[in-house]
């Protein structure tokens, strides 16, 4: 059976979202987890809490507060229309944002693992070997993390991709702009379209379960053959 | 005159370091002491890789005082851990090339070859860390920290973590190195034998504080172990080495060192 156009649209929609968080969600996490690895600072324990925070709520709570604060009346949203630009709410920017908090511990916290592992050796005997603090972030701290930064890359694509709750509440149902894979199988059900809604979730299922796969096999081979 | 001089206050919870010493610009100075006397974490002020007050001048230069504070990346200095902690990412050549390449082609004091040849590091180039042995890892931080061009060596108990059987492979380079290298070497050990063997110069630290420090054979006597005679090797006959101490000479098996070379002998009392 043939994918249906909306179908396909919902899919490329889904990969291109889970990708574009997956790119953002590198950039922030890992100076993040960076700072929260090295740091004494007594604001770690909040912001170690507060990072971890999307692991416990239930997305509707994220997606709802996202919503009220991007929204016309919100902080966010009233700043926004002051500078001239379009709210959040209901727009692929909107998801894009709530996915990257949804998925903010499932990045920070292997890379803050990873980093936490390396210990300051690596990073003292570089610095005896004339590199600069930047220069040792990037020619050991990053190299040693990799496996770190592989699981927190399927990790947070993975996650994107299974993602609703926080759609429904923040993104609606537009098809081509947040009209997502599991929001498309949500419709489906209701409508009792069960083949259509089989045909899609049979292939996230056999998608979770390759990427779940490649994790094992990847993201812990460099530690197993380093001494 | 001495090279390097400095003077640290340092309290570290119950421990505390007092420390007021002057290091010649030449050769071998043991910092000698038993655990917990605060040879390492001395070594790490002098790198700078932890602070406490004081000052401390290296060649006429400034690395720390009350308003300066050089980080470890700016000073030119050489540091061999007791682990050999090499890059686990980087192959043996990455590892060696990861100093070198940070010095400026012209302010190169070192050859890359010499100090390939002097610590025998070509048949290991081509490895990966994990593939060497402990004492040949040891061997290749030795020569990483040298191919970073330090104007001064330091050495925490490099063989400390290494098994006797490649503790006694790696002293002959060490010997070498001590033979061949221009730059003052400051080297951390709690082995009286090492000492004897390497150590022109010595430092004793108790409890954080220098109680003693001299000329090594004079050192050396004050507590008791023999000290190291000077010899020059004559020539290799039937298997033995044939040594001039002081006009006398005398044979030994295993000594690997050229003709015309000098080395050092101890001679138990007892035998």
């Amino acid at each position: 059976m043939p994918l249906a156009p909306v179908d396909t649209t919902a899919i490329v929609l889904t990969l291109k979202l889970a990708s574009v968080t997956t790119v953002l969600l590198l950039l922030i996490a890992t100076p993040l987890a960076w700072w929260l690895t090295h740091t004494h600072a007594r604001l770690r324990a909040a912001v170690t809490a507060l990072v971890s925070l999307p692991l416990v709520l239930p997305p509707t709570v994220l997606g709802f507060y996202l919503l009220v604060l991007l929204g016309p009346q919100g902080a966010v949203g009233q700043w926004m229309q002051q500078f001239g630009m379009s709210t959040l709410p209901f727009t692929f920017g909107g998801l894009l944002v709530g996915s990257v908090i949804f998925s903010l511990p499932f990045a920070v916290q292997p890379i803050a693992n990873a980093f936490a592992a390396i210990g300051t050796r690596p990073l003292e005997v570089a610095a005896t070997l004339r590199a600069s603090p930047w220069d040792r972030f990037a020619s050991v701290a990053v190299p040693l993390a990799r496996p770190g930064f592989i699981t927190a890359a399927v990790l947070t694509f993975a996650h994107t991709v299974g993602e609703f709750g926080v759609v429904l509440m923040l993104g609606g149902n537009i098809p081509g702009e947040t009209r997502v894979l599991s929001v498309a199988i949500y419709d489906h059900v209701e409508a009792l379209e069960y083949a259509d809604a089989h045909l899609l979730s049979a292939g996230l299922v056999a998608f979770s379960f390759l990427v779940l796969l490649m994790l094992g096999r990847y993201g812990g081979h460099w530690q197993r053959t380093a001494t | 005159m001495s090279l390097i001089e400095g003077r640290f206050r340092a309290r570290l919870g119950e421990f505390s370091l007092d420390a007021d010493f002057s290091l010649p610009s030449h050769g071998v100075t043991a910092l000698f002491g038993q655990s917990g006397s605060g040879k390492t974490t001395l070594l790490r002020l002098i790198a700078g890789l932890s602070r406490a007050p004081g000052r401390l001048v290296v060649d006429g230069e400034i690395w720390q005082d009350d308003s300066v504070f050089v980080p470890p990346h700016r000073r030119a200095l050489g540091y061999v851990f007791q682990e050999a902690s090499l890059f686990p990412h980087l192959s043996v050549r990455a590892n060696l090339e990861y100093g070198w390449q940070r010095v400026p082609p012209g302010e190169r004091t070192i050859q890359w070859d010499e100090v390939i040849e002097w610590l025998g590091l070509a048949p290991l180039i081509a490895h990966r860390p994990h593939q060497l042995s402990g004492g040949q890892r040891q061997r290749v931080a030795i020569g990483r920290a040298l191919l970073s061009c330090p104007r001064l060596l330091l050495m925490d108990e490099p063989l400390a973590a290494l098994d006797a059987g490649a503790r006694a492979d790696i002293l002959p380079y060490l010997d070498r190195l001590h033979r061949s290298l221009a730059i003052p070497l400051l080297y951390v050990s709690h082995a009286a034998e090492e000492v004897a063997r390497l150590a022109d110069h010595l430092l004793c630290l108790e409890a954080g504080r220098i109680v003693w420090q001299g000329k090594a054979a004079d050192g050396l006597a004050r507590l008791g172990i023999a000290p190291a005679h000077r010899a020059r090797v004559l020539a290799h006959e039937a298997g033995l080495t044939v040594l001039d101490i002081a006009g006398q000479t005398l044979r030994l098996p295993g000594v690997h060192a050229a003709p015309g070379d000098s080395v050092r002998l101890r001679i138990e009392a007892a035998d």
